[in-house]
């Protein structure tokens, strides 16, 4: 009965043993962009793009074609969203990539900038996720 | 005890312990040929995890490489900072192509374009990508017009490639720089 025991507790563990490797050895590796890093950066650049190219007033004054023109370029499976709010925390302009309007229950990347515009204090915040699990 | 019932009962018994000693053997010899088996198919198994887990890690580490490359081309001047003015492009000890955050320095640019052919090597070492092949296309928004591309691409033909896409601006208008990294 003892070494029935053994030879059934050896079994179980070489299983598992053996089930692990075949999933390893049959594992086909992509490589891709390392996710929320490069999904962080790429959020960054997008806001500094943005606000150095001039791109954030028009927004406000309804241009909302240079802003958008940039989420659009956006890598395909990120997702981008940019808001400008005033000091009294009510949005006043807010842009979203074409097909990202559901971020719910997605890791979210946020980069938040303050700018000043004709006198007034606004804080330009650009979210970003993925639609869809990198790699 | 009697001499017969010794004698009896001895020659019953080597019998006995005959058959008892085949059973062992059989058992015994079953036992080590699935063993074998288990070795053998443990021992091929182990040689394709070890090359696939050596293939991952090299991926995660070409992966970790091209990231830091693309954030040096676009977040740092290179050191010495005005390195597209040497005359010697080996002496630098860094490339960065920008003057401020993703702001592109068009001599910066066209110095590297310019060394292509002749120092990509060295352009590729000092990116941290000696062990890669390395390309880059800086685009429109749209992607439908290049305005500088340097070294090369794989044009989609392995499966061991990594692109990345940033944002930068040159000449005050929003690009795409489009990176590639494989081999």
């Amino acid at each position: 009965m003892r070494g029935f025991a053994i030879t059934l507790d050896s079994i179980v563990a070489l299983t598992f043993v053996l089930f692990a490797m075949v999933i390893i050895s049959t594992e086909n590796y992509q490589p891709t962009a390392p996710g929320e890093i490069y999904l962080k950066e790429v959020t960054l650049d997008a806001l500094t793009v943005l606000e150095k190219t001039g791109g954030i007033p028009p927004l406000l004054n309804g241009n909302t074609t240079p802003a958008y023109q940039l989420v659009e370029a956006m890598p395909g499976s990120m997702c981008m969203e940019v808001s400008v709010v005033n000091s009294y925390g009510a949005v006043v302009a807010e842009i979203a990539k074409s097909g990202c309007n559901n971020s719910e229950g997605l890791d979210i990347q946020t980069v938040a900038m303050p700018m000043m515009y004709n006198g007034s204090q606004y804080v330009v915040t650009s979210e970003s996720w993925f639609t869809e699990a990198p790699g | 005890m009697t001499p017969a019932a010794v004698t009896g009962t001895g020659a019953a018994n080597p019998a006995s312990r005959t058959r008892k000693g085949q059973i062992w053997v059989i058992d015994f010899t079953v036992g080590i040929v699935v063993l074998s088996i288990i070795i053998l198919i443990f021992m091929l198994m182990w040689n394709t995890t070890v090359v696939r887990l050596n293939v991952a890690m090299g991926q995660v580490e070409m992966q970790e490489s091209a990231f830091l490359a693309s954030e040096s081309l676009l977040a740092s001047p290179g050191s010495p900072p005005s390195w597209e003015l040497m005359s010697n492009i080996s002496n630098a000890s860094a490339i960065g192509l920008v003057s401020g955050r993703n702001e592109l320095n068009p001599a910066k640019l066209n110095q590297l374009i310019a060394q292509n052919a002749t120092s990509y090597s060295i352009i590729k070492a000092r990116l941290g990508l000696q062990l890669y092949q390395f390309g880059m296309n800086i685009t429109n928004l749209g992607g439908n017009a290049s305005y500088y591309t340097f070294g090369e691409f794989s044009n989609g033909t392995l499966n061991n490639s990594i692109t990345f896409d940033r944002f930068a601006i040159l000449n005050g208008t929003p690009v795409l720089v489009q990176m590639e990294v494989w081999g």
